[in-house]
């Protein structure tokens, strides 16, 4: 899996991450916390910026992992379904 | 006329470019923007985030900068995130820079009498911030910002 290692860093450090920079995104590439930004923009641009085109990880600071996304009609196979009634 | 509607869906066309952050940087190393790639996006208001073809968006050398659990039939599986820019030729909405765009696998989907790819989903993050009129009656869609 792409960035597993950054995912891990993420994990092992969040509850210390936490008590400072809650609801910042982290830039994190490898092992390392690079940064922490007010938006993911900020923090895409600072990681391009300094490191080139390379797997990067950016994910904002908070408790709650449990954000999913949902595409139930690709998902489910509907989109160009062509139904006619 | 209604028809042309309900078989293509709300689609419109769309650019899939690098993020301008990546153009930059590589306009400053003297390497080449690899060219926009063309198709149609499909408003899809049951889709929670907006989402990218991921072959499209690989094609043109974004690397991943995060991970998202997409809910299927299956179960939930990891799917990439990536930064991406939308334009939209031939309307006036303003391009688009995503910070988090989900990559989706939507090769083979052809729209309907345009003969286009669908390379793209305009998700509820997006359509949070513009007025959508969905006219059934006269086959048309209105995006106001």
């Amino acid at each position: 899996m792409p960035l597993e290692r950054e995912l891990a860093t993420y994990q092992a450090n969040l509850a210390d991450w936490l008590k400072s920079y809650a609801g910042k995104f982290a830039l994190v590439v490898g092992d390392k916390l690079e940064g922490v930004f007010d938006t993911p923009q900020n923090a895409y641009a600072v990681g391009v910026e300094r490191f080139g085109n390379i797997p990067m990880l950016i994910k904002q600071i908070r408790e709650a992992q449990d954000e999913a996304a949902f595409f139930p009609a690709l998902t489910l196979g509907l989109i160009n379904a062509n139904l006619h009634v | 006329m209604a028809g042309l509607l309900v078989d293509i869906g709300p689609v419109m066309q769309v650019l899939v470019e690098v993020p301008s952050p990546l153009a930059a940087s590589l306009n400053s190393a003297g390497m080449p923007i690899p060219p926009p790639a063309s198709g149609m996006a499909l408003i899809d208001t049951g889709a929670t985030r907006s989402a990218v073809d991921d072959t499209v968006i690989k094609t043109l050398g974004v690397q991943p900068i995060g991970i998202v659990k997409v809910g299927t039939a299956g179960g939930m599986v990891n799917q990439s995130l990536y930064s991406a820019k939308f334009s939209f030729p031939g309307t006036n909405l303003p391009a688009m820079e995503f910070a988090q765009l989900t990559g989706v696998n939507l090769q083979g989907h052809i729209v309907p009498h345009l003969n286009a790819p669908l390379v793209a989903l305009i998700g509820r993050d997006i359509l949070s911030k513009f007025v959508m009129i969905y006219n059934g009656p006269a086959a048309s869609l209105t995006l106001g910002f």
